[in-house]
This record gives structure tokens, sequence and C-alpha cells, in this order.
């Protein structure tokens, strides 16, 4: 893995997530909480020195003005501005009296405002990185019955709000410094928010994959009734009908092996007759009238096959039922593949490869199953020659059978060892029981061994057994 | 649920920083415009018909004390509006004092003075409508009071508007 | 050839392998339950006896047991299951040898004629004497000390086996093939029980044996004493 897709692992997890999640979340709210009261801080504080100034020039002018003349003339327009203070400018019609730096503060748009809407009049204006507050202020005439009037008079006075700035800046500061503050903070309750929060799905997932692994009686301890106890809830529930499920599965399949298993051995009994008699028949056979013959050979043919199935039946009902047992002894591997061979009248078709004696402990009678089945399935379906070939390591013993016919198919070699599994369907009934590659492969597993089919180069099928060397104890 | 709580965050610090208000800005209202200019101080007499007339002094406003004095001193010679407050040389500066909405006014002159009641209502008007072009407010009323003689109590002038 | 007692419960396996034992020229009494079987053997005195371990009522088992006490009568089980349970529990009531349903007569035949003929003498020349120990292959007697030792004719020819070349190693597929005359698939569990009781007739101390010895994995050897 790459480090950039380690990383995305690292970070697609559940809980880095959502640790994220949460630390974002809180430095953002924090931030933001420290901005806005910042911010709120910062205009309450200008909004207040906006109308501290204006409230100060409307109480000086409305001062000064009953002592000026009207219409004013240039002193009186001068001492207005004197009293104001500041840079200051005011103006009545041509005249027009003016002091002090920063009046071009004073906008056209302010002074075209003042002089309409009869109201005192605030402006921040920033030149040259200098913030400034313009007031324009008409002066009014109050009439006898109430009414007021502009009286032409405009006084204009530029403030420096140069230190509310500064002010203001020290809150934005120390907010910026409040949410640095939060983050650490924000990253701890993180931690612990998200250890809250995984620790049901943590325990999701081990029971999930107790589940998966076979272990049927996995269940959550639902807490609390959030969405996350649902889904405990919803689990043991699906893991509950799951267990009804496949005990109900198992105790069918149990039933329909323990059934196998009873009839094949009610069987043996009306068997063990018609073998007997079958025996007779055949040995009276040659005495029979001649149109009697061929059923007499028909019936022993055929109760001999019923025999051979029942036993197979039997053999594997014995693996399902988990009795087969093995009895582990000391084989000499060549011997004994050569007395499987000769018992069944096979040593002439059969090459034996053998380097020389090949010891193990193993079960004599399966090693037998398990050869004769193998040759037998090579003699009946493969082609001559077919090679037996014996080899052995420290551990293992290994067992091969290749036969020169058309070899086997791949969809055949996955399903050789299938039970009732006739790679030539068109065939129908061969002579074996349909069993035996099943029992090889069962019996292979016993000792602890594998088998394998498939196809030898410039051979046809290919049967590879491996078997422990010492089966059951220490070499 | 994480995604909503993170617009509303940031939609919380955005809103939080465009009120921030150490910027320029547009122009803003700043409350009450000042007064006090008049081209003369109101002074109030009384006509043939007997009614409140008001006449102008001068060239500003001035003050309440400044008004009264000019009434106080005021000779009407020949036809037209005339005074029934009183006269006094007294050229001193009259004792003001509000409290409230009251402004009492410290006459150097008795009680007896006064000629007629409607003198009484001259003062106040002068003395009310200087406040109010002053930028006063008309809810404020004014009390005389005497050398001589019992004080008024707090009145509003007929002819000016009282709130 | 020779009489046979055939102890099974089931009406057409009794017939049809009574039909296939007479064809190879045996006599054949049958009896339809250990009870049965019991009361009979004084009357026909049979040579072997072939039983059913499942019977009715007394079963194949107990039947082996008191057959075994009365004497060393030969006998042959027939097991329908043919597992460990059965094979084990009839070696361990006395039996000589087993065949599984469902058998087939010719060798039912064999097993039958290999179990007589150990009960044949095969050699003479005297007594020999191992210690205590005195065994009469001409007459098929042993004697430990001054006692006869009385032997089934299986436990007799297991001990002729072993002691005809003393300290020799005979695996248990020699001996199955000696003794019980089966071919490389014998159950070597026949030895080992044949050997069990042997050394319980024979030996001093049967958990410490000296006639009878293991060579473990390899099989049993006699002596050397």
């Amino acid at each position: 893995m790459t480090a950039l897709g380690r990383a995305r692992a690292l970070l697609g997890g559940l809980r880095p997530r959502l640790i994220l999640a949460f630390v974002a979340v809180g430095a953002i709210a924090a931030a933001a909480a420290a901005w806005a009261s910042a911010a709120s801080a910062g205009s309450a504080l200008v909004e207040q020195t906006q109308r501290q100034f204006a409230g100060e020039i409307e109480r000086t002018v409305t001062a000064t003005a009953p002592g000026l003349p009207y219409p004013p003339d240039q002193a009186a327009l001068d001492r207005l501005r004197v009293t104001v203070g500041g840079p200051a400018l005011v103006t009545y019609g041509a005249l027009r009296s003016a002091s002090g730096p920063g009046l071009a503060a004073v906008s056209p748009e302010l002074r075209a405002a003042t002089g309409e809407t009869g109201r005192l009049l605030v402006q921040r204006v920033e030149s040259d990185g200098v913030l400034r507050l313009v007031v324009g202020a008409p002066v009014m005439i109050t009439d006898l019955n109430g009414q007021r009037r502009p009286s032409g008079v405009e006084v204009y006075a530029v403030r420096d709000l140069s230190a509310v700035r500064e002010q203001v800046d020290a809150l934005t500061a120390n907010a910026s410094r409040t949410s640095a503050l939060a983050l650490p903070i924000a990253v701890l309750l993180a931690l612990l928010a998200a250890r809250g929060v995984l620790r049901p799905v943590r325990d999701l997932r081990a029971a999930a994959r107790r589940l998966g692994g076979g272990d049927l009686g996995a269940r959550l301890r639902p807490r609390g009734s959030d969405e996350l106890a649902e889904l405990a809830a919803t689990f043991n529930e699906t893991a509950a009908s799951l267990e009804r499920s496949v005990g109900e599965l198992a105790r069918m399949e149990a039933d329909a092996r323990r059934f196998v298993a009873d009839v094949s051995h009610e069987l043996r009994t009306p068997l063990t007759t018609l073998t007997a008699v079958a025996e007779v028949l055949e040995a009276e056979a040659g005495r029979m009238p001649s149109d009697a013959r061929e059923p007499a050979r028909l019936a022993v043919e055929e109760s001999r096959k019923l025999a051979r199935l029942v036993e197979d039946l039997i053999e594997v009902s014995r693996f399902d039922a988990g009795v087969a047992t093995l009895r582990p002894e000391e084989v000499e591997l060549r011997a004994a593949v050569r007395d499987c061979l000769r018992s069944r009248g096979w040593l002439d078709q059969v090459e034996l490869d053998a380097p020389g004696e090949l010891r193990a402990v193993l079960d004599r009678r399966r090693l037998d199953v398990v050869t004769a089945n193998l040759v037998g399935n090579a003699l009946s379906h493969g082609a001559p020659p077919v090679v037996v070939r014996l080899r052995g390591d420290d551990t293992w013993a290994y067992l091969d059978v290749v036969d020169h016919g058309p070899g086997l198919p791949d969809d055949v070699a996955a399903h050789v060892f299938d039970r009732f599994y006739k790679a030539d369907t068109a065939r129908g009934r061969s002579n074996g029981s349909g069993l035996g590659m099943a029992i090889t492969a069962e019996n292979v597993k016993l000792h602890g061994g594998t088998i394998g089919a498939g196809n030898a180069d410039g051979a046809g099928a290919h049967f590879a057994v491996r078997l422990p060397r010492w089966t059951g104890e220490q070499p | 649920m994480i995604r909503g709580a993170l617009v509303a965050a940031l939609t919380a610090a955005a809103l939080g920083l465009a009120g921030c208000g150490a910027g320029p800005s547009g122009v803003l209202d700043g409350g009450e415009a000042p007064t006090g200019l008049a081209p003369g101080t109101p002074v109030y007499l009384v006509d043939d018909a007997g009614s409140l007339v008001a006449r102008r002094r001068g060239d500003r406003l001035s003050t309440i004390g400044q008004a009264i004095k000019m009434l106080l001193t005021a000779s009407e010679p020949g036809p037209g509006p005339r005074s029934y407050a009183g006269t006094s040389e007294v050229a001193l500066e009259l004792p003001i004092a509000t409290t409230g909405d009251v402004i009492t006014v410290g006459l150097p002159i008795d009680r007896d003075d006064v000629r007629r009641e409607i003198g009484i209502d001259q003062l106040v008007c002068t003395a009310l409508a200087v406040h109010q072009q002053s930028g006063g407010s008309p809810a404020t009323r004014v009390r005389l009071t005497f050398v001589h003689g019992r004080d008024t109590g707090p009145r509003h002038c007929p002819v000016l508007p009282a709130s | 050839m020779a009489r046979i007692l055939l102890i099974e419960d089931d009406h057409a396996v009794r017939r049809g392998l009574a039909l296939a034992l007479d064809r190879h020229g045996h006599a054949v009494g049958e009896a339809g339950t250990g009870e049965e079987g019991l009361r009979a053997l004084g009357g026909t005195r049979p040579d072997v006896i072939v039983l059913d371990l499942m019977l009715p009522g007394m079963d194949g088992f107990e039947v082996c047991r008191r057959i075994r006490a009365a004497g060393n009568l030969p006998i042959i089980m027939l097991t329908a299951r043919g597992d460990d349970l059965d094979v084990v529990g009839g070696l361990e009531a006395g039996a000589d040898d087993y065949v599984v349903k469902p058998v087939q007569p010719r060798v039912l035949d064999a097993r039958v004629r290999a179990v007589l003929r150990r009960g044949a003498p095969t050699a003479d020349g005297a007594p020999e004497r191992h210690h205590d120990l005195t065994i009469d292959r001409a007459a098929l007697a042993v004697t430990k000390g001054a006692r006869q030792v009385s032997l089934t004719p299986t436990e007799l020819r297991l001990l002729l086996e072993l002691s005809r070349s003393p300290g020799q190693v005979l695996s248990r597929q020699q001996l199955l093939e000696l003794v019980w005359e089966h071919d490389y698939l014998g159950d070597s569990r026949l030895v080992d029980n044949c050997v069990q009781r042997l050394r319980a007739k024979i030996e001093d101390e049967p958990s410490r044996p000296v006639f009878v010895q293991t060579v473990r994995g390899f099989g049993y050897r006699f002596g050397p004493v």
C-alpha cells in the first residue's frame, strides 16, 4: 500500500472521520462565538463613539447658535467652527469657514444628504489607512409653532477613529486567541465523544465478525434507545433468526443422514439373504435350463451391485455422522499397494512406480480403499497404461495415479469427488456405486491429507493424493 | 447531521464577521440636528384686540434672561402692541433655574408691578419661546417669582405648542 | 464336512446362509434365538458356531460369553453394523473371528475351515519347555507348571506360531495370515485381543508379560524367556 493509500485508509475510518467532524464543529463554533462577540462588541464600541461625537456636536452647536446672528456673517461662522473644535467646516450659502486636516473626508454624498434630510448624519471614511468619523449637522430654525426648518447653516466635523479601531482590533485578536485555545479542548472532547459513539459500533463489528465466523450465538447488549441501540436489537433479531434457520437446517440434514444410515443398515439383513442365495444360484446356473441362466446371472450381478452400494452408503454415513475413526498402523506402502492391486487382479494392467520401501503410519484399510478406487476409476474411465507412483519425504507420502486416456475436462475435475457424480451422464449406470470417489476423498481428509484431480502433461487424468506419513504419531 | 452542524457554524461565523463595525460606512443617521438659530429674539406683546403677538428684537435668538429683560425694558411709543409686564431698569442678570421640566425665572419686580394678568402670559410666553427655539422641549413650563408677592405656578403659554 | 450351529433370528437370512453353507458341504443346525442355540449345543455337538450378535432376548454377546465359559468351541460372529463396538465387544466376549453382513457364503466357509484347521495338529516331536510353560505340538496341549492350560484353538494356534521361533518378531499381519488365514486387510484387533486372552491364561502377570511380548510398532514375539 502506498503512503497516500495508507493515509486515505486511516482517514477513511469511522473514528477519524468522527473526530475530524467533532473537531471541525467544535473549533468553528468556538471561533464563531468568539468572532461574533468580538464583532458585536466592536460594533457597539463604534456606535457608542459615533453617538457620543454626534451628541457632542449637536449640543455644542445648539448651545452656541442662540448667540449667533441670523443670517450669519463670516465672523459668526468662524465662531461656530471654533466652538465645535477640531477639524471642522461650517457653511452658509456661499460663506464658508474651514480649518484643520482631513477635511477631504467630508464626502459630497454626506453634504448632499445633510442639506436634504434635516437630521444629523454620520459617515465613517477611510483614507490613507486612517479611519475617520464625519458628522454632518444642518443647523435648524425652530419656528414659534414648533416646526423646524433648515437654516442653511451646515456644520461638518471630522473626528479620528483610530483609537476605536485599535480597540476593535484588540477584541478580534482576543477572539482568535480564544478560538485557538478552544481547538485542543475540541480535540480532547472529540476523542472522548468518538470513543463513546464508537464503542457500540466496535461491539457491533466484533459481534458481526463472530457471527460471520460461525458463532451463531453472538449477541449484542442493547444500550440506551438511540439508532445504535435499534441497530443492535435488529442485529440480535437477525442473528437469532439465523441461528434458528441454521439449527433447523442442521437438524433436517442430520435427520436425512440418519435416515440414510438407518435405511442402509436395515437393508443389510435382506442383502445377506440375497447374497447367500445369489451364490447358490450362481453355482447352480450350469445345471439350469438355458432360458433360466440369463435371469439368474442378472439377479446375481444386481444383488452384488446392491450390496456394494449399501456398503458405500454406510461408509458415507459414517463420515457424515463423524464416527469414522482412523486405525493407524505401520504400513509399507509399496507392498500395501501391490497387495491391493494383486487382490483385484490388476497387477498386469497397472505399472507401480516406487523407488523402494516406503514406511508410513496410516490406516491400512482406508489406504486400500483410496488406492482401489483411484486405480479402478483410471481403469474404467481412462486408458492404459495406468501408472501408480509412490513417493515420500519427511512428512508426506505421495500417491499419484495417472492414466493415458483423454483426461478430465475442467468441469469434471471440479466435481469428480461429489457424491453420485457421473462424468459421462449419457452412460447412466456404471459398475461403481457413484460414491467411490467421494469416499476416497473422505478417507484422505480423515488422514489430514489432500487430494486433487487434474491432467498430467502428455498423459490423461492425474489424481494426486498426499497423506501425512506419520498419522497420529511423531516420526 | 454533521454536515448540517458544519453549515450552521459557518453561517454563524460569517454573520458575526459581517457585523464588525470598524470599517468605512455609508451615510448613517446620527440623531436630532442642532437648532437655535433665529432671526431675532421673540418678545410677546399685547395688541389692541388684547391678543398676544410675538415681535422679534435684534438679530439673534439670545437667552431667556435677555429676552425677559428686553420685555421689561421695552417701551412702546405710539400705536401698536404694548406691554403689561411691568418695567424695570435693573440691568442685573436674572436668576434662572431649571428643575425637571420647570424653568423658574426670578423677576426683579413686584407682583403688583405686573399691571394686568396678561402681562404674566407675556413673560411666560417670551421665556418659553426662547426655550423652544433654542432646542428646548415644548412640555417645559415656566414659574415666575417676584421680589414681593406670590409666585405663579408652573404655566404653559396659551399661544405656543404645549407638547 | 463340519457341523455348524447357526444362531440367527431372521428366518430368511438363516435359511439363505444354511442353504449356501450346505452347498459348501457343511451340516448346518439352525437356532432362532440365543436360548434355543444354547439348548441345541448339547444335542448337535457342533464343531463351530456362527452367531448373530443382534438377537431378541439374550443377545449375541451374552450367548458368546456362556459358550466360552463352557468350553473352547470356536465362535464366528455375524455383525450387522461392523462398527468398533460390535467387533470389540464380540472379541472381548470370546469370539474367534467375525464377518460383516452381508457376508458372501464362500468367505464364511473359508473362515469356518480356517478356524477348524487351527485345532488340527501340525507337527510332532517332543514337548518344548519354556521356563514353566510346556508346549506339546503333537498333542496340542499346553501346561503351565503342573496345570493343564485350556486354550481355544485360536489361542493355541497363536501360541504355537509365536513359539515356533522364540525371540523372532512377527507382525500382526503375519500373525493374521498364519493364524486366521486372513488376507492382507485383516483386522489387527483380532491379534491384539487374542494376545490379551492368551496372556491371561499363561502369564504370571498379564500386565508384565514374559512369554508373549509386545514389540511396539511391529508386532509380537515369544520370549526370550
